[in-house]
């Protein structure tokens, strides 16, 4: 069950490394602005895995069970079907005028916010009830799913999927996590 | 207490990001392939974390010489203080002693660096366990989760200073420095935490005050360093052997040449250079201008540069454009030759980079060349993302003059996108044209090659004429119009020069029934980076 937890980890923190990437990548396209949009990207993104980290530490016990996550994790893939199309109706909102651009734009953000926040409540949640050294070890099975993203997503993904393409196998790949995370809870 | 924790927390992974996000940006212009040297960096530093991370726990219960924070904080200051001085002696040894034919490529050359990279990053990964197992020690009721947190917000704050302050105040190897004492300070401060003997915290403070010193000897010899290594790469310098006696004579040359001025801004690197370099080898120059070491022109290309671009596609057309928008172009040169007409009403020129544009008016060399054209009633100049700009302009213009850097990431690789183009065909009107550099080494037949990916690409965005043009600097020019591309000689030779008129001819490969054809085109959703 450790190394499934290892695993997890490194999927979970894989997945949000590339969702952070390709949310950059559409921002920019969308909105301009590449190194403001980055940070704003890169930024949002790390504050809310931060207050997920912070706020799992608030929650009432029997909301800290894994069972939730699986909950939430549902629910995120969801959402995550439906996200091309939110960002399509946007990018035709946007378009419209430069008043829409001023109010719309702040709307292609939501997206970030809320896969920002389930991705931060990833860790904490595996982290639950297991030893202090047994954290560390997540931790750094989480830092290697990073680097396997920072390398894949430039260099493999991007120019020969696409982003749409990229998008969808991450997708898969969610599935396929949350079919690992069903036999930890 | 358990605040500061988090507020130590905070500043360790604000070091640790921030000597990351530094290494890269100095490696980067050297190794000339952002994206490689990005995401391999990022994934070696990633993965040097994880390891350190993974060992914690048993590192922390054996002691030693990585055992404790303390110590940790001391290894990183050291490492972070040399860091700049040994990339720069790499970078110089490199050029110096490797053939450009050995093979030796841009993979070669960012891995080289990684050793650094691994060690920040494993050292990186020892704290947060470390952190915690202290605040345990001391009884402060401190989650991994909340330590998580704080680390998260390092982060942001190190994106944006990196990005926003140190770029700005800095160059980067001065920001390492400054780092590297804020990571001082952090490890004095944890001298009180973890130790609870004067002998160890006395021992501990002065190790750290012992570094001090060091952070002035860096930066002295990083500004040499730099130096040489700029010299020895635009002059192309290599030595035959190893020996010593080469190695001074090498450096007796070095020191009698000129400096080169480099600027750091936000966006780029530039880099003046004091004469003819191994990239303008056919032109006598008094300067050069260089973007992340990147030619752009020399004093004496400048004319041949910007006179083929404005005068070449203006007589392809066969109007006369009133209403023009140039993106890019901060220096100024573009405008300079549009002035000479008077049928030129307003000019729009946006530009990124507000320190390109502050040389361009106040800077004498560039004002010799541009004559103040910036300042000039008929033009306007926005500071602002060329593609967001676009994307919100409803104005209309008779000809838009494209001057942006080469592609080499996929920020830039924006501005050759089809998405842009379409916006920029939207805001012509019908008879109106666009010019845009397709940089000279990218020439190839190939048709995946960049030169003709972008070609397929403007084609796709709904400019169905077009004609690359210009042996020495070539020029992609394209319109809606269906009618043969063709210069007008007579016309044309009274304004420019002998040495720009034998640059308007069509470049003998380019084959617009071979764009035509189904191939790569570059799309912001499916980025084409010309490495």
């Amino acid at each position: 069950m450790t190394k499934r937890r290892f695993l997890l980890s490194f999927l979970f923190s894989f997945n949000g490394m590339m969702y952070e990437l390709m949310l950059s990548q559409n921002l920019s396209a969308a909105l301009g602005g590449t190194l403001f949009r980055y940070f704003i990207t890169v930024g949002l993104f790390t504050l809310c895995l931060g207050v997920s980290s912070l706020g799992f530490d608030y929650f009432p016990e029997k909301f800290k069970s894994i069972s939730y996550l699986f909950k939430i994790n549902i629910g995120f893939i969801c959402g995550l079907f439906v996200l091309p199309f939110y960002f399509c109706f946007l990018e035709w909102l946007l378009n419209r005028d430069t008043f829409s651009y001023a109010v719309f734009q702040y709307l292609y953000h939501v997206p970030l916010i809320v896969i920002a926040l389930v991705t931060g409540f990833e860790i904490p949640y595996l982290f639950h009830g297991q030893a202090d050294d047994r954290k560390s070890q997540i931790l750094a099975f989480d830092y290697g799913g990073m680097f396997v993203a920072c390398l894949a997503f430039p260099l493999l993904f991007i120019e020969n999927l696409g982003l749409f393409g990229s998008y969808a196998v991450v997708l898969c790949l969610q599935i396929l996590t949350v079919w690992l995370l069903k036999a930890v809870v | 207490m358990k605040i500061y924790f988090g507020f130590i927390a905070l500043l360790l992974s604000f070091c640790s990001l921030s000597y990351q996000f530094l290494m890269v940006k100095m490696i980067v212009p050297f190794v000339q392939n952002e994206v490689l040297c990005q995401s391999v960096t990022l994934g070696f530093f990633l993965l040097a974390m994880g390891l350190g991370s993974y060992v914690a726990p048993n590192l922390y219960k054996s002691g030693g010489l990585f055992g404790r924070l303390v110590k940790v904080e001391i290894c990183i200051s050291l490492v972070a203080l040399f860091m700049s001085f040994m990339v720069y002696a790499l970078q110089l040894t490199i050029q110096l002693y490797v053939s450009e034919r050995s093979g030796f490529g841009p993979l070669g050359k960012t891995l080289v660096f990684q050793f650094f990279t691994v060690l920040l990053g494993f050292l990186t990964g020892l704290e947060t366990p470390y952190l915690f197992y202290s605040a345990k020690s001391k009884s402060v009721d401190v989650s991994f989760n909340f330590l998580l947190a704080f680390n998260y917000l390092g982060a942001v704050i190190s994106a944006f200073t990196t990005s926003f302050v140190f770029s700005r105040l800095f160059s980067p190897s001065a920001a390492l420095i400054f780092i590297a004492l804020i990571n001082i300070c952090v490890g004095v401060l944890m001298v009180f935490t973890e130790f609870k003997a004067w002998r160890h915290r006395i021992l501990s403070v002065v190790t750290f005050a012992a570094l001090v010193p060091f952070s002035s000897l860096a930066l002295h010899s990083n500004l040499l360093l730099e130096q040489m290594f700029l010299k020895a790469f635009y002059y192309d310098f290599k030595l035959e052997s190893f020996s010593l006696f080469d190695f001074e004579q090498h450096l007796k040359f070095s020191q009698d040449l000129q400096n080169v001025q480099r600027i750091y801004t936000p966006y780029q690197i530039i880099d003046i250079l004091p004469a003819q370099t191994r990239f303008a080898e056919y032109l006598n120059s008094e300067w050069s201008l260089y973007l992340d070491h990147q030619p752009q022109f020399t004093k004496d290309s400048s004319s041949l540069y910007h006179e083929t671009m404005v005068f070449g596609a203006v007589n392809l057309n066969k109007t006369k454009p009133a209403s023009i928008l140039i993106l890019g172009g901060g220096d100024g040169l573009v405008a300079r030759e549009l002035l000479k007409f008077n049928f030129v009403r307003t000019i729009e020129l946006v530009e990124l980079d507000e320190v390109m544009l502050n040389l361009a008016n106040s800077d004498s060399r560039f004002t010799d060349l541009n004559h103040y054209s910036l300042s000039d009633p008929r033009v306007s100049v926005i500071i602002d993302d060329a593609y967001k700009y676009i994307k919100l302009s409803k104005k209309k213009y008779d000809a838009v003059f494209i001057d942006f850097p080469f592609p080499v990431n996929f920020e830039l690789s924006r501005l050759y996108s089809k998405e842009f183009y379409q916006q920029v065909e939207r805001l012509l009107v019908e008879d109106g044209f666009i010019a845009l550099d397709l940089p000279l080494k990218y020439r190839t037949e190939a048709a995946d090659a960049p030169q003709m990916a972008i070609s397929r690409t403007v084609y796709q965005s709904g400019f169905k004429n077009m004609l690359l043009f210009g042996p020495l600097n070539p020029f992609l020019f394209a319109n809606k119009k269906d009618q043969a591309l063709e210069f007008d000689y007579e016309e044309i030779k009274k304004d420019v020069s002998a040495r720009t008129l034998m640059n308007l001819i069509p470049a003998n490969e380019f084959d617009l029934d071979h764009v035509k054809k189904d191939g790569p085109i570059n799309s912001i959703y499916k980025p084409m980076v010309f490495r």
